[in-house]
């Protein structure tokens, strides 16, 4: 049987850990920038619209819960808690009342206000969202504007809620 | 459910320990004997009163409350707690979200229409009514926005300044920023104290209070819902018989009818009376009057306010303040009786004597034997053709018949038995016949006796 020898002389630790080091400097480089590109922080538009879709799409037949669910999954922590604590008990019997089963799609939005972050105020925005909303019993599509109010947490844009008409006419 | 009874619990804890501490938070328009007002809803242990109506919460749009845009076909509707008293009195205890927009449009909302207030966390016991009538109303305004949203005293101010006199308080607030902050606020109030309820509000009327009367009151009594009393029911009164009196009546005593011999006590057969003194017979006959009581209805015209029937002219008003039409009618109001003394006249007078047949035996068989031939010669007769008869009535109704026969030759020995029998009309009144006509027959006796021979042995007596 012949046996085989390997030595591993200094030259050759040297080019390895200088091999290491590089890999190592070129995954933290790139790996952040790689993982970015599939969670792509969710561009404000983006927020408003999902937000004013979320919002505006009710069905009195699903009922309240499942509203604030859909709301609360594009909108911040504290846009839900508002919605389903303040805003659902005061808007939904308006929903039960006229029986309203409406789906609505996003087609613009244009950035109306821009207020950077200030204290304990975090980044927003108020975007016109123009809505499509076909009504579920006659098929009929109906189409407005809303104003929507969304913030920046942690580097993602979250949906808070719709402002009222008051505050819009005020706002523009 | 849950947290709607914290709810309850607290808006009630409110108001008992309002009440129970005193007028500090009542203003001077309730305390008034506690008969009106915050008295009519609970008692001095904070009970709800019998009728008092527990209305729950009530959700309502307004049009002062703020709204999504038209097309969506959403809007933001007030909420409150509401409690309303039979006679239409209200509690109204709004959210505090409600309340912060009733604050921002205090007349729009009715804030100001409120009788009375009690406040439970923000120590503003201060009537906003009268404050504002005496031009204050900005204190009340501007605290009550700081105790509910923490505002600075400067900013609300400005907000209840702009909220007194009517102008456009939205734009004090940074769009959208603003009012997340104050609804996140009101929704951290209710969470962290269990009481969303700040202020409750009275109001003398539920038809004046911003939630309105609850169908449940109207239906009740929908004056108190500043409705028209319940109509009476607009069908023409059916013509009913007036009240009547009592059913005539009829009474009467029982009659006599008498006959019987007078004398001589032992009368004779004819043919043995050498005098013929025969026998006299006396008959009587008495009908007293029949007594007719009838009763004479009083009656009143009178007149009336009635309701109307479909079409009809209306000429007067009802008691219940509805128009209605005159009508004229009838009351009783008395029965005067009358009493008529009626007699019972009579039309036939019959007397007769009748041979027993236990004397027409005799006389046919006994007596045939010691007397050969005998026979009855008249068992039957009328007594009437030996006498008079007399028949009228007299002048209390009393109608009276009698015979008085005399020396009648009785021409048979035995038992006669004697009758006498009447016939009378009946009685009439008016022409209305009220009693029936009717046979009466009086029945009597009298013995005729024989003088018969007899042969005696005289040896045997000395």
């Amino acid at each position: 049987m012949k046996r085989k020898e390997f030595v591993i002389r200094p030259k050759h630790l040297i080019l390895g850990l200088l091999v290491f080091i590089a890999v190592a400097i070129l995954g933290f480089a790139v790996i952040p920038q790689v993982i970015s590109t599939f969670t792509t922080p969710v561009p404000a538009e983006v927020a408003a619209r999902e937000g004013a879709q979320a919002f505006l799409s009710t069905d009195y037949e699903q009922g309240q819960e499942v509203w604030v669910a859909n709301v609360c999954k594009v909108a911040s922590y504290e846009g839900c808690t508002i919605v389903k604590k303040s805003i659902a008990p005061m808007l939904w019997p308006s929903v039960e009342r006229g029986q309203v089963r409406q789906s609505c799609q996003a087609i613009q939005a244009k950035l109306v206000t821009d207020t950077p972050a200030e204290g304990e105020k975090a980044h927003s925005q108020v975007w016109k969202v123009t809505l499509a909303c076909i009504d579920a019993k006659t098929d009929k599509t109906n189409t407005g504007d809303v104003n929507v109010l969304v913030s920046e947490h942690e580097q993602s844009w979250k949906f808070e809620f719709v402002l009222f008409a008051q505050e819009a006419q005020d706002g523009e | 459910m849950a947290n709607k009874n914290n709810w309850r619990s607290a808006t009630l804890a409110i108001l008992v320990l309002a009440l129970v501490l005193g007028t500090l938070f009542i203003t001077p328009a309730q305390a008034d004997g506690g008969t009106t007002g915050w008295g009519n809803f609970f008692d001095t242990d904070g009970n709800l009163l019998p009728g008092v109506i527990q209305a729950g919460e009530v959700t309502q749009p307004a049009s002062w409350m703020p709204s999504f845009p038209d097309w969506t076909g959403l809007s933001f509707d007030a909420t409150y707690h509401q409690f309303v008293a039979p006679s239409g009195e209200t509690i109204l205890v709004p959210s505090t979200t409600t309340l912060f927009f009733m604050a921002m449009n205090p007349h729009e909302s009715g804030l100001v229409d409120a009788s009375g207030q009690l406040a439970s966390n923000f120590g503003v016991g201060v009537e906003i009514a009268g404050q504002l009538a005496s031009g204050n109303g900005l204190n009340f305004l501007s605290a009550l926005f700081q105790a509910v949203s923490g505002m600075s005293q400067v900013q609300a101010d400005q907000v209840a300044d702009a909220a007194i006199n009517g102008q456009n308080a939205w734009s004090l607030f940074e769009p959208g920023t603003d009012l997340a902050t104050l609804l996140n606020l009101f929704y951290r109030l209710s969470q962290n104290d269990g009481n969303i309820y700040l202020l409750a509000l009275l109001y003398e009327s539920c038809a004046s209070s911003p939630a309105g009367c609850p169908a449940e009151l109207c239906a009740i009594n929908p004056v108190a819902c500043g409705l028209p009393p319940t109509p009476e029911p607009d069908i023409e009164p059916t013509p009913t018989a007036p009240p009547t009196c009592p059913s005539p009546s009829v009474a009467q005593a029982n009659p006599s009818l008498t006959i019987s011999p007078s004398a001589p006590p032992y009368p004779v057969v004819g043919g043995q009376d050498p005098d013929k003194r025969g026998a006299d017979i006396s008959g009587s006959v008495s009908i007293p009057p029949v007594i007719f009581t009838w009763y004479e209805p009083i009656y009143e015209v009178t007149e009336s306010c009635s309701a109307a029937g479909a079409n009809a002219t209306t000429n007067c008003t009802r008691p219940n303040g509805q128009p209605g039409v005159l009508r004229s009618g009838v009351e009783l109001k008395e029965c005067k009786v009358h009493r008529e003394s009626l007699p019972e006249r009579i039309n036939t007078v019959n007397t007769r004597a009748e041979l027993s047949a236990a004397s027409r035996d005799w006389i046919l068989n006994d007596l045939g034997s010691k007397w050969y031939g005998a026979y009855v010669h008249r068992g039957s007769f009328n007594l009437a053709q030996f006498g008079t008869l007399t028949n009228g009535c007299s002048g209390d109704g009393t109608c009276t018949a009698s015979l008085q026969a005399m020396q009648v030759p009785f021409a048979d020995p035995g038992l006669f038995n004697l009758s006498i029998q009447v016939g009378t009309n009946g009685t009439y009144w008016n022409g209305q016949q009220i009693t029936p006509p009717r046979i009466l027959t009086g029945r009597g006796e009298i013995k005729v006796y024989v003088i018969l021979p007899t042969l005696i042995d005289a040896s045997t007596h000395p």
